[in-house]
């Protein structure tokens, strides 16, 4: 245990001795710390606190005059465990292997027990996991204390709603050992590597999902037939969901039972939820020699979608899917026997790689553009064709403006990543840039002009608005990607979630600072009720200036780019 | 010594390591041959316990990996090819981390300044692992390897990154290590390597051990009596010759 012991405390006095000598990284640390102090320490403010007591304290008032006490706290203290259950649950779908490469090629080569490791980690995940309320507690601490204060107000013995709380607090423990246990358990079990794995989690993982989606369809199919509080309590004493969330009842049970005085519950409770404990850790330990050999084939694979995750490059993790089998190359014939000649060759490989790998992506981004651009439409029957026609084509500035923000960032870090292969290419710098970025605004565009043929067709009248968007989007959609292009090589750690958020910070900056004279002069084009279309071409003609301009400046820096660096 | 008996490491429709037998002794160095994809990287993580192996044991010392790992694993190192390392450790608290999991710590503080020395680590011992290169990556992987002693020693392409002196260093070590009584298996691209190396080389191919034997013995087995290791492998795995027909007794 000592080695681990070790590891884990030196990982951690070492990360936040990194953190705090590193000005980058700590202006991140500081900042998580102030938001983090900010829900600790005034989580709510206002008067909507008051006002929810209040209602609560009435609602409260008349659901005890009916109704038993004890009953209420039962099905209060159900529901938390119940509520929190679910998400343990969840928790037995993840794979509990995931080790760090280094555990792989320097622990477990060592004479260190994987039953000892195990112990480790089930202890390790079980600390984490009695933290978990404190998240709830932290955003729903106000609320919930104005909730006490006004059952305090109507029970008979107010002192039996801490002494509930106490003993809730307790319960939890063993309902949170609990379930880290059983998901250990399932989890070494189900990835062994001899057995039929991929069957056996596919039906575990379908059984949860069943499970899941009839608790929630049984608990709606009561709840439309609610008809007060009285019925939600009833609700809670159902036997389904008594069964189904059994480590709840067990809880509840231990709780009850001492509040009540009653030996039986609390002995059953504690008897069940240890009996659970002894089982699991039991079936985990007998796993424990498949451990080792389950994380080296599979365990880290999604630690490094997880930091793929959330470091944003979802290229990396297409590319990450792609090596795991789980992305098939999808044929794009039509566009391979196009001939692409010098730079647009990047345009054709950016073609080919966002059909393969960020389709459904491309799927959703442009059916929530489209919907957008009915939202015109509705506002025509009240305002007039301006405020239409000037509505549709601020939503596909807006829908550029994600797809600059979303897709062509992972596009551009993935450029960064490619740079040893892309520089050797015989262009200039400022062409691979402009080219680069052009790629990158290609869906952007057509989802615009398709969107506009629509509008076309759907609204005639609105032509003109029409063409208008379909001259100024592809500048448009260019200087935003051109914008976030030199962001991107200006801040190019993609690894430092500090230089991340900087990076977003002043992607914004440039994106204000870049558009605003297009805005402006648009703005004081539509004061003077000049057409559109004319509008769009001299907004055009302003952005192709301004992307001349980013372009050469990302160009510049994109040559002086040191990957080593 | 390291014995393995009819290995076998299967992952679902696929057999990655097929029957695979052979035996080292003390004082000797194997090298482990086959073109990529063969199983070799696949046969030492079984070797090391990081894999459990389908079926067939794998005996350190006379203790099998699988049943007995503790006392099987205290006389073993393994080298990766590409080794991961604990980034938020220093070069020192690394090394300190690995002679705990081997309980060495008696011999730890004499054993860290003469293998720091010997690798050029010494002005690093403080630094986080983050910030070191490749190649003193691959150094500080190998001091790992060596802070205890193991008297069974698996490289995994250990040559790959290493500059001209680390790798002289290196070879050093392995001939040290050899006439100190170790068993060594090194897996390696490298036909020279294994060539001016190992006393013994065993040629995977899909898994499967084609030929086993010295430098003498597989240029007879092939026929090519005064070719080069490189000539006699490219024959070897071309023709895809069923499992060692020439046995090192």
């Amino acid at each position: 245990m000592k080695p681990l012991l070790f590891l884990t405390a030196r990982t951690f006095v070492n990360g936040i001795r990194r953190a705090v000598t590193n000005p980058r990284r700590l202006i991140g640390l500081i900042m998580a710390l102030a938001w983090l102090g900010r829900y600790i320490f005034f989580p709510f403010r206002g008067e909507r606190v008051q006002d929810f007591s209040r209602a609560n304290a009435g609602r409260a008032t008349e659901l005890i005059s009916s109704m038993d006490a004890v009953r209420i706290m039962d099905a209060l203290v159900f529901t938390f465990f119940a509520f929190i259950t679910l998400f343990l649950a969840l928790g037995s779908l993840n794979t509990r292997t995931s080790f760090r490469p280094a555990d792989v090629d320097v622990l477990f080569p060592t004479p260190v027990e994987p039953k000892l490791v195990l112990v480790f980690r089930i202890f390790r995940d079980y600390l984490v996991t009695l933290l978990a309320p404190l998240f709830f507690i932290v955003v729903g601490y106000r609320p919930a204390a104005a909730g006490v204060t006004s059952l305090k107000r109507v029970l008979e013995d107010p002192s039996a709603i801490s002494q509930t709380m106490r003993l809730a607090s307790i319960a939890w423990f063993l309902v949170a050992l609990s379930w880290v246990c059983i998901n250990y358990a399932a989890s070494l079990f189900m990835n062994r590597s001899d057995l039929a794995s991929d069957r056996n989690k596919r039906i575990f993982g379908w059984s949860m999902a069943t499970i899941i989606v009839s608790v929630f369809g049984f608990i709606y199919w009561q709840a439309t037939q609610f008809d007060g509080w009285r019925d939600a309590v009833n609700l809670a004493e159902s036997p389904v969901l008594r069964t189904i969330f059994f480590t709840a009842t067990l809880a509840a049970w231990i709780v009850h039972g001492i509040v009540q005085g009653e030996a039986l519950p609390t002995i059953a409770g504690l008897a069940g939820l240890l009996g659970i404990i002894v089982i699991s850790i039991r079936i985990a330990m007998t796993q424990a020699g498949w451990m080792y050999d389950q994380a080296a084939v599979r365990g880290f694979d999604s630690i490094n979608a997880r930091k793929l995750q959330q470091s944003g490059d979802t290229i990396g993790l297409m590319v990450e899917q792609a090596r795991r089998g789980k992305l098939k190359a999808r044929r794009t014939r039509w566009i391979a026997r196009i001939n692409a000649p010098g730079g647009w060759a990047l345009l054709w490989r950016e073609a080919i790689i966002m059909l393969r790998s960020t389709l459904p992506v491309i799927i959703l981004f442009s059916l929530m553009t489209m919907g957008l651009s009915l939202i015109p439409l509705f506002a025509e029957r009240k305002g007039s064709a301006e405020v239409a026609g000037g509505l549709f084509i601020l939503f596909q500035a807006f829908g550029a403006f994600i797809m600059s923000s979303a897709i062509a960032q992972a596009g551009f870090i993935e450029m960064l990543r490619r740079v040893d292969v892309q520089k050797p290419l015989p262009f200039s710098f400022s062409n691979q840039v402009l080219f680069e970025i052009m790629a990158k605004a290609l869906l952007a565009i057509i989802i615009s002009w398709v969107c506009s043929i629509l509008m076309v067709v759907a609204k005639p009248a609105l032509w003109q608005f029409a063409l208008a968007t379909m001259i100024a989007m592809p500048f448009l959609s260019v200087l935003l990607c051109g914008v976030t292009c030199l962001m991107t090589i200006l801040f190019p750690d993609y690894d430092d979630p500090t230089q991340r958020g900087f990076r977003g910070l002043m992607n914004l900056v440039g994106i204000v600072a870049s558009c605003s004279p297009g805005v402006v002069i648009f703005i004081l084009l539509t004061a003077i009720h000049l057409s559109p279309i004319i509008s769009a071409l001299i907004v055009s003609l302003v952005n192709m200036g301004v992307i001349a301009l980013v372009s050469m400046i990302a160009g510049n820096q994109y040559a002086q780019f040191n990957p080593s660096e | 010594m390291l014995e393995i008996r009819h290995l076998v490491k299967q992952y679902k429709n696929y057999r990655a390591v097929n029957d695979l037998s052979f035996t080292i002794k003390p004082g000797e160095i194997v090298g482990l041959l086959g073109p990529n994809g063969a199983g070799k990287t696949t046969a030492l993580r079984c070797v090391a316990g990081i894999l459990r192996p389908s079926e067939g044991n794998v005996l350190i010392n006379g203790y099998d990996i699988v049943t007995d790992q503790a006392k099987a694993k205290a006389g073993l190192a393994f080298v990766p090819e590409v080794p991961s390392l604990y980034e938020l450790l220093t070069v020192e608290e690394h090394l300190k981390f690995v002679a705990m999991c081997f309980n060495t710590m008696d011999v730890f503080e004499q054993k860290k300044e003469e293998l720091l020395g010997r690798y050029n680590l010494l002005e690093k011992r403080n630094e986080l692992v983050a910030t070191l290169s490749k190649g003193m990556k691959q150094k500080l992987s190998v001091a790992c390897a060596l802070i205890h002693n193991a008297n069974v020693i698996l490289f995994d392409e250990p040559l790959i990154g290493v500059d001209p002196a680390g790798a002289h260093e290196l070879k050093q070590e392995i001939r040290r290590t050899k006439d100190a009584g170790g068993s060594i298996l090194i897996s390696t691209h490298l036909l020279d390597t294994a060539e001016n190396l190992c006393d013994r080389v065993i040629i995977l191919n899909r898994g499967t051990k084609m030929v086993e034997g010295t430098l003498a013995e597989l240029r007879q087995y092939s026929g090519m009596e005064n070719s080069s290791l490189e000539d006699v492998f490219l024959k070897l795995t071309e023709e895809g010759h069923e499992a060692a027909a020439v046995s090192h007794s």
